[in-house]
């Protein structure tokens, strides 16, 4: 029963990650990216490149991958965000899936279908704590995800930067009008939105292989989290991933793996018709 | 254009129908082979999915990634049904109605909120249908899926070939682009678009939007239960892989390629998209990441879809041959006060319904307060507006006139307080119930409803009190004309009581500004009002513009219409008004005649600053510099 626990708040550490780098760019420009999952993948891959094929010292293969996923993400605010600001939202929504259809396929292509082994910087090293096993690399995601959390914090709330996206996303024309430089505060956002997720993938690809299409399933559980958690909040959203984590594992770990996805969109639908703020989120109010 | 599609108005439109039958009649004749057939029977299908898309997607706006889940949902409950020996005839409605109570279990929750949510929960069940699709085998078959599925059987004779199937799937594209356009040319239609263009600005107009997207993502979803049933019966087999999250995408790509919001870009997308994939057979596994690349080029160079490329070379043409001929200049159209003869009057159709009761006072407010976050907007505001009144409300910006005309109409929900309208509470009630009962609104900001014509923009608000189900609407019949025609004729006698009758078939988008406020009291008035709020009417209109709607805010009074109206133009405050409010910092400070609060010193104060001599030692006290540029 702990051990499940772990396990699941291991996998809804992952789920909180993933959330934080799609809050990251929606809480700059107000735009949902379906593509999150696929830049998780990317990550991952970048993880297999960089530690397996290139046998790349841990350090230095962690710097690589999060320079390229801060690289990618300018590409992707370049490629599907910009051109189309202030157009209607389901053009972006729809160019984000089709930047993810062409990252999956590339990476199918280049890498092939099947999936590939990741290490973990601290090997399959495990610690006893009483009659509970947990692996070192479970720890590692504990503790990443609390300091990329706080991070994510600090930056949005106590620096000059943070203040801007703020300010940005209440107010484009706004914010440019009393000196924001808006391209470049939007740029930022999406480059940690993008790093964000390519630390998603270099942690979970160590316990489930990285997979060319292991992007959608994973970021349709960031939907989940941050609907939950309440759509925008940081903290809300680490802990609805940490619930969901665990309350999947239970259910595979005593009902039925078949049907563990099931739970999060049940969970999902039933938390817009009861508690459509999530968690901790405010109630919605339209401006005239 | 009334309850025919705009399709066919033409004679030469009906020449181009006409041709068009024949050749899509003809069309198997041509195919080389079967293979080629089934690809333009699967096609068929695929339309059916894609225009019913449009309904939710295209007229309402909203993201809907469940299609290909309704899909699948109506192919194996045709299948299942079929296989226990039920009739095809039977087991289709019955895939249309399971379809259509998913769409309410998805739609209820989602729609009442922003768009995304929408998009997010219809992604992630169509994640679920596909793993349920999969593993409750005893009735889905599993992975493997369901063989033998009976085919269609007409009168006793069953179809069978792809030949017969192609008549068979053309007749009910027909129906279906038929009912789609039905639907837009109807009032339903006309309030979805007005509600994709402005939800709040739809509202006000008595348009219940979270009912009407409700009703278009039922019908996107019936379609695609339909197209299942179809599908099923056609191919015989059915297996889960199809209805993929991957295809839901693709009917909303063929949908945005097309054109989103055109039953014609619907068609030449599917067409596009269903040819495509063939023709680039050779690119192998490159196909898929060129897809990709080629919806991205294809959203950011021609947002419109493939559909609005006849207009943008028109308009080439146009800006090609402009030195030749004279563009007529609507501004000089539009009849000025000088130009009128007699004063505007409201038509009788459009004259508030006398109450049963009559009342002295039509609008209490008591004790309103309006917070956000530690602002107080509003601050424990009291008035009442007497019955036929010209009622302003003035003040500096940011005292909180424009938050008192959205806790009116319904835009801002008040924390505490009551407004009463004719003794019945509006504060907790939608904008659009609050329309019904009687109050409308223009906007500071303009919204008209830019992909509607000037004359359906009236008719929007024509309907506010329209009642009556869907199916008149979708097969036509008497009652659905006389009602068509009588939502037409009052928004003529709007359109004609602001001056705008001569722009009826225009766009709204290409009215110039005034035209546009214009029109957004003709649109309101349409809603046969007791009460009128008007945000700034005058704003970005010349002085011989503001004449004239002075004189007809007059007339509105004249016909018994209480008007109630924030302006910074003083001069048409005073000329009009019966009474006028005073906000300061959401507090009321006066109240009164014209004449009365020219001479207010609080007024004088809140404008101007006190004077120099009254001020003191405080010369913290600033003066608001704001004031003078409205006083």
């Amino acid at each position: 029963m702990i051990q499940l626990i772990i396990n699941g708040l291991a996998m809804g550490a992952i789920y909180a990650l993933i959330a934080l780098g799609l809050l990251q760019i929606f809480n700059a420009v107000r735009i949902v990216n379906f593509a999150q999952g696929q830049l998780l993948m990317l990550g991952a891959f970048l993880g297999f490149t960089t530690m397996t094929q290139m046998a790349l010292p841990i350090w230095a293969a962690y710097l690589i991958s999060f320079a390229a996923m801060a690289i990618i993400g300018v590409f992707f605010m370049l490629v599907a965000y910009y051109p189309l600001r202030g157009k209607p939202f389901y053009l972006v929504i729809l160019t984000t899936i089709a930047v993810g259809i062409v990252l999956e396929n590339l990476v199918l292509i280049f890498f092939g279908p099947l999936p590939q082994s990741v290490p973990s910087p601290f090997g399959a090293a495990q610690v006893h704590i009483g009659s509970v096993v947990v692996s070192r690399h479970v720890l590692f995601i504990f503790a990443a995800t609390a300091v990329l959390l706080l991070a994510q914090w600090w930056f949005m709330t106590h620096t000059r930067f943070g203040r801007m996206i703020r300010a940005t996303s209440q107010d484009m024309d706004m914010a440019r009008l009393v000196g924001v430089r808006v391209r470049t505060t939007i740029t930022v956002a999406f480059m940690l939105g993008a790093m964000l997720a390519g630390a998603a993938g270099l942690l979970v690809a160590p316990l489930f292989l990285a997979d060319p299409t292991m992007g959608s399933a994973l970021g349709l559980k960031a939907f989940v989290v941050s609907v939950i958690g309440g759509f925008g909040n940081l903290y809300g959203a680490v802990i609805a991933g940490l619930l969901l984590g665990v309350l999947e594992t239970l259910v595979a770990g005593y009902v039925s793996s078949d049907f563990r996805d099931v739970i999060s969109f049940v969970l999902m639908v039933g938390f817009l018709f009861v508690r459509p703020q999530g968690l901790f989120g405010e109630k919605q109010s339209e401006r005239v | 254009m009334s309850s025919v599609p705009r399709l066919i108005d033409s004679p030469r439109n009906l020449v181009l129908a006409g041709v068009l039958a024949t050749a899509l009649l003809l069309l198997p004749l041509a195919i080389p082979g079967q293979y080629a057939l089934q690809l333009v029977n699967l096609g068929l299908i695929s339309l059916i999915v894609v225009v019913g898309l449009n309904f939710i997607t295209g007229y309402c706006g909203q993201i809907n990634f469940a299609q290909a889940a309704f899909w699948g949902i109506g192919a194996y409950v045709t299948a299942a049904l079929t296989l226990h020996g039920l009739s095809f005839w039977l087991a289709l409605p019955a895939a249309a109605i399971a379809t259509g109570l998913c769409s309410l279990v998805l739609g209820i929750p989602t729609l009442r909120l922003r768009a995304y949510y929408l998009a997010m929960a219809t992604i992630a069940f169509g994640e679920i249908v596909q793993l349920i699709l999969v593993h409750w085998e005893p009735v889905t078959g599993g992975t493997s899926g369901l063989r033998n599925v009976p085919g269609v059987s007409i009168a006793g004779y069953t179809l069978s070939g792809h030949f017969q199937h192609y008549y068979f799937l053309l007749a009910w594209c027909a129906l279906a682009m038929w009912l789609s356009l039905r639907v837009r040319a109807s009032r339903l239609g006309r309030s979805m678009l007005a509600l994709r263009d402005s939800e709040i600005a739809a509202e006000v107009m008595g348009v219940d939007t979270v009912r009407i997207k409700m009703l278009a993502f039922a019908l996107s979803s019936m379609y695609a239960g339909v197209a299942g049933g179809l599908y099923v019966s056609y191919v015989n087999y059915v297996s889960p892989d199809l209805f993929s999250n991957a295809q839901a995408v693709l009917f909303f790509v063929m949908l945005v390629v097309g054109g989103v919001g055109s039953a014609i870009g619907a068609v030449i997308g599917t067409v596009v998209l269903t040819i495509l994939p063939e023709a680039l057979r050779f690119l192998k596994e490159w196909y898929l990441v060129l897809y990709g690349i080629g919806v991205i080029l294809m959203i950011v160079f021609l947002p419109d879809g493939l559909v609005s490329l006849r207009a943008r070379l028109s308009a080439l043409r146009r800006i090609r041959a402009v030195g030749t001929e004279t563009i007529p200049d609507a501004a000089v159209v539009i009849p000025l006060a000088g130009a009128s003869t007699a004063a505007p009057s409201v038509p009788l159709a459009l004259r508030a319904a006398p109450p049963a009761a009559p009342n002295a006072i039509v609008l209490e407010v008591r004790d309103v307060v309006q917070r956000f976050g530690g602002l107080t907007a509003l601050d424990s505001v009291s008035l009442s507006v007497a019955r036929g009144t010209v009622h302003a409300v003035i003040g500096p910006n940011g005292s909180g006139k424009t938050t008192f005309l959205n806790v009116l109409s319904g835009a801002y929900v008040a924390q505490s307080g009551s407004v009463l309208l004719d003794g019945v509470q509006l504060i907790g009630r939608r904008p659009h119930a609050i329309a019904s009962a009687g109050l409308s609104r223009t906007f500071q900001n303009i919204r008209v409803y830019k992909s509607l014509t000037v004359l359906e923009n009236v008719m929007v608000g024509a309907a506010c009190h329209a009642r009556g189900s869907l199916l008149p609407i979708l097969v036509g019949g008497k009652t659905h004309r006389v009602q068509e025609q009588a939502l037409r004729e009052t928004a003529q006698q709007a359109l004609a009581f602001v001056g705008l009758e001569t722009f009826a078939a225009r766009p709204a988008g290409s009215l110039a500004y005034a035209q546009q406020r214009l029109l957004e009291i003709a649109r309101a008035v349409a809603t046969g009002p007791q009460v009128l709020l008007l945000d700034e009417p005058a704003a970005g209109m010349n002085p011989q513009e503001s004449s004239r709607l002075m004189q007809t805010i007059l007339a509105l009074r004249d016909a018994g219409i209480t008007v109630i109206f924030v302006e910074h133009n003083v001069r048409l405050v005073m000329g009009v008004s019966d009474t006028i409010t005073v906000f300061d910092f959401g507090k009321k400070i006066a109240e009164g005649t014209p004449q009365q609060i020219q001479n207010d010193p609080a007024v004088i104060e809140a404008y101007l600053g006190r004077p120099r001599a009254a001020r003191g030692g405080d010369a913290s006290v600033a003066a608001p510099t704001t004031g003078a540029a409205h006083a």
